[in-house]
């Protein structure tokens, strides 16, 4: 299986930390020159660049704010003349602003939507771009399974990962003959510093409930199967969701 | 449009959710067949409460018994002379952990769900295809979409039941016939008191609405999907888990 | 794959087409498999002499999968063989394509053994010797005809998405042994089946699949493969459709 990503070059949005560090750790471990974007934990995307450097991987940290889209071309710029090429993107930096819909602010419903939805929007259409030049590419969109089922005090959340599903199949209708594939996976209940500093015991216990493997999900778990869907093992896959949840959805 | 004076056959008319459907469609103006495997008292109550000849026939037959599933219609069609809704609510549990599972086990839940499914649907469809109209609504459940303990034979038939209907909805769709599942929820029953007591904690910890449905809240999908307007609902499963799953 | 050196899977119907693929790749990363088959033993001898070229560890076990008998024997000679199994891939199958309305008893019948009692008997067959080992990998292989229906294929569509329900409900069950079941859907993949389609269905599909081409057996195993590493330990009771982006469920 083509499991090796040697002579590919990934953009990894959101990469200083948690999910998106471990996807960045693992293309740079499987061979990906890896582009380790983030908006303003300059020292933690820095650190990652350092453990994959020391690993022998190649990585550069690239600062930009998703929602912004004129630093987009920022992102694309850098990566080209540190690699020469862009073959996957992994859309997977977010932001989350809780509250029940009927306490939720006009900003809080605009902030999440910008940057969850519409920047990823947009920074994959600039990213396409080169792709279809090279007629490969990969896309990979961490949607959420709060995209699939929903979540009190995440409606915006939600409707922005949602979002992302309809937008991640649509991709694949368009640029199926480019030989691009467009997928997203859906995190369920990952363990990160946002998690488990943003929980309780008892309100993690009751998330359990719902867990047939009654565990939180390792950030590694998700980076396993991004390296899968960026493969060329995984050429013929396209427009799908999975559900990265330790059974949670069984979607 | 209504289902008024329409015909329906419901199999097992007996059991919980059955009950509610037998009724429901009595009240709705529609004139039912149902058969049963067990309850004569069940049955005979029923009956009695609802005591209209005109309108509920109600026979002993078992879904294992095709020749019994044709004159199930034959009894339908010969009396009220039209055949519109089928709705099949029998059901059959064997439960065991899969590593324990007889094969008989699975065979027994296999044919029964299963099989009498198709059983009961090949005997309406001829009536249906001759007058160019049916609802076919077959009762699934959450097993095949989530999974369920202990019940790998039910989830596998009840998973059948979906990839059936789904591929009938196709087949029959030039006839105006419509196939439906509607897919039960954490559904509260007459037998709860066996279950595991941590399971109704658990059950209602994970339902937004934060309880147990009620066999009666699972009709109206039903009926509605029976409806002669829901003519473009088809191939579908609509679960009915009071946002359990939302997927 | 990593981590897989040395692992032990049973393929059902291993003998030819994603079966056969499935087994030349999980055999690419070190396992060792045991190509099942029911009645075509000079493929099977085939696909186990070419992994074998290729510096794999292969072997041929014929059982009838429908069998529980056959199964439990095929069973007893992997663990007396490689005294273990991690890996079983739920696969073997067969149609039997007819119009409900014309279909034959022995029709439905014989696809629902072969295409999923098949899979209870295997999977009922290895777990204990999964259990032993606190680990465990089951994939089946269902069909997007399961999740969507299709015309002719009642029985087929009755079977594999019985597959799928099948595949959840053991997945809750034994998720605390470290056994992990998924299941793949594949679309339109060019095998033997494919070529007795007819020539308007086969004109219809190129033309609404997005990558207007039927997929390939080797588009299909590497998904399973990897849905039977180690790296696959947080999906649980799955369906990954591989369908050149034709249904997107």
């Amino acid at each position: 299986m083509q499991l090796d990503l040697t002579g590919r070059v990934a953009i990894v949005t959101g990469a200083s930390r948690g999910i998106g560090r471990a996807i960045a750790e693992a293309l740079a471990a499987s061979g990906a020159a890896v582009v380790v974007n983030y908006r303003g934990s300059e020292a933690a995307a820095a650190e990652v660049v350092e453990a994959i450097t020391a690993k022998g991987g190649k990585a550069l940290a690239v600062q930009a704010d998703v929602a912004d889209p004129a630093s987009h071309e920022i992102l694309l710029k850098a990566t080209t003349e540190a690699f020469g090429r862009v073959d996957i993107l992994v859309n997977n930096a977010g932001i989350t602003r809780d509250n029940l819909l009927l306490r939720m602010k006009e900003s809080e419903v605009d902030d999440v939507l910008q940057t969850n939805l519409r920047g990823v929007m947009l920074l994959t259409k600039a990213v396409l771009r080169p792709m279809m030049k090279n007629k490969w590419g990969r896309v990979i969109t961490i949607s959420s399974v709060i995209g699939l089922t929903g979540n009190a005090g995440q409606a915006n959340y939600a409707a922005a990962k949602a979002g992302l599903i309809g937008f991640s199949k649509s991709v694949a209708q368009e640029m199926a003959s480019r030989g691009i594939t467009a997928n997203a996976i859906c995190p369920g209940f990952i363990e990160t510093d946002m998690t488990r500093n943003a929980m309780s015991e008892e309100l993690i216990n009751k998330a359990l409930d719902r867990i047939p493997l009654a565990r939180m999900g390792q950030p590694a778990e998700i980076a396993n199967a991004v390296v899968f869907l960026a493969s060329d093992a995984a050429g013929y896959i396209t427009g799908q969701t999975l559900a990265v949840d330790g059974g949670m959805t069984m979607y | 449009m209504s289902i008024n004076d329409q015909v329906a056959i419901v199999t097992g008319g007996t059991g919980a959710v059955g009950r509610e459907v037998v009724s429901g469609l009595i009240q709705r103006g529609a004139r039912v067949v149902f058969c049963y495997r067990q309850r004569d008292d069940l049955a005979e109550e029923m009956c009695d409460t609802i005591a209209d000849e005109q309108r509920l026939i109600a026979i002993k037959a078992d879904v294992r018994d095709a020749e019994a599933m044709n004159s199930l219609v034959e009894v339908a069609v010969r009396r009220w002379e039209r055949l519109d809704m089928l709705i099949t609510a029998h059901s059959a549990v064997n439960n065991a952990p899969v590593a324990d599972m007889t094969l008989e086990q699975w065979n027994d839940v296999m044919d029964v769900m299963l099989r009498g499914v198709t059983r009961i649907t090949r005997a309406v469809l001829r009536p249906m295809q001759k007058a160019r109209y049916g609802r076919i609504i077959t009762i699934t459940g959450y097993q095949p979409l989530a999974g369920g303990l202990t019940q790998a034979n039910y989830a596998a038939a009840l998973g059948g039941i979906i990839g059936f209907s789904k591929s009938l909805a196709r087949e029959v769709a030039p006839w105006g016939i419509t196939v439906n599942s509607v897919a039960p929820g954490l559904i509260s029953r007459p037998h709860m008191s066996s279950f595991d007591p941590s399971y109704i904690p658990w059950a209602t910890n994970i339902v937004p609405l934060k309880r147990l449905g009620a066999p009666a809240e699972i009709t109206p999908a039903i009926f509605m999907l029976a409806n002669p307007e829901a003519g473009y609902i088809t191939g579908q499963v609509l679960p009915v888990d009071g946002g359990w799953r939302m997927v | 794959m990593r981590g897989m050196q040395d692992h032990v899977a049973i393929v059902t119907g291993a003998s030819r087409g994603i079966g056969r693929a499935i087994a030349l790749e999980l055999a690419s990363w070190g396992v060792k498999v045991v190509v099942n088959y029911q009645s075509s033993a000079a493929k099977a001898e085939a696909v186990v002499a070419e992994i074998q070229a290729a510096g794999g560890v292969a072997m041929a076990i014929q059982a009838d999968v429908t069998d529980q008998q056959a199964v439990e024997t095929m069973v007893t000679q992997t663990l007396a063989e490689w005294g273990t199994i991690q890996i079983l891939i739920n696969n073997a199958g067969i149609t039997r394509d007819n119009l409900f309305q014309r279909l034959k008893d022995e029709e439905w019948d014989d696809v629902i053994k072969a295409d999923l009692t098949s899979a209870f008997l295997c999977t009922q067959a290895v777990l204990p010797a999964m259990r032993a080992n606190s680990y465990g990998r089951i994939v089946s292989i269902a069909s997007l005809a399961g999740l969507a229906g299709n015309v002719g294929q009642t029985n087929y569509a009755a079977a594999k998405m019985g597959l799928v329900g099948f595949s959840k409900a053991v997945a809750r069950e034994v998720t605390s042994d470290g056994i992990v079941v998924n299941v793949v859907a594949p679309g339109y993949i060019d095998t033997d089946f494919i070529d007795h389609i007819p020539q308007w269905l086969r004109t219809w599909a190129l033309d609404v699949i997005p990558l207007k081409r039927f997929g390939k057996v080797e588009e299909v195993a590497p998904a399973v493969a990897f849905l039977a590493s180690p790296a696959a330990s947080y999906i649980i009771g799955h369906v990954l459709t591989i369908d050149g982006g034709w249904v997107m469920p």
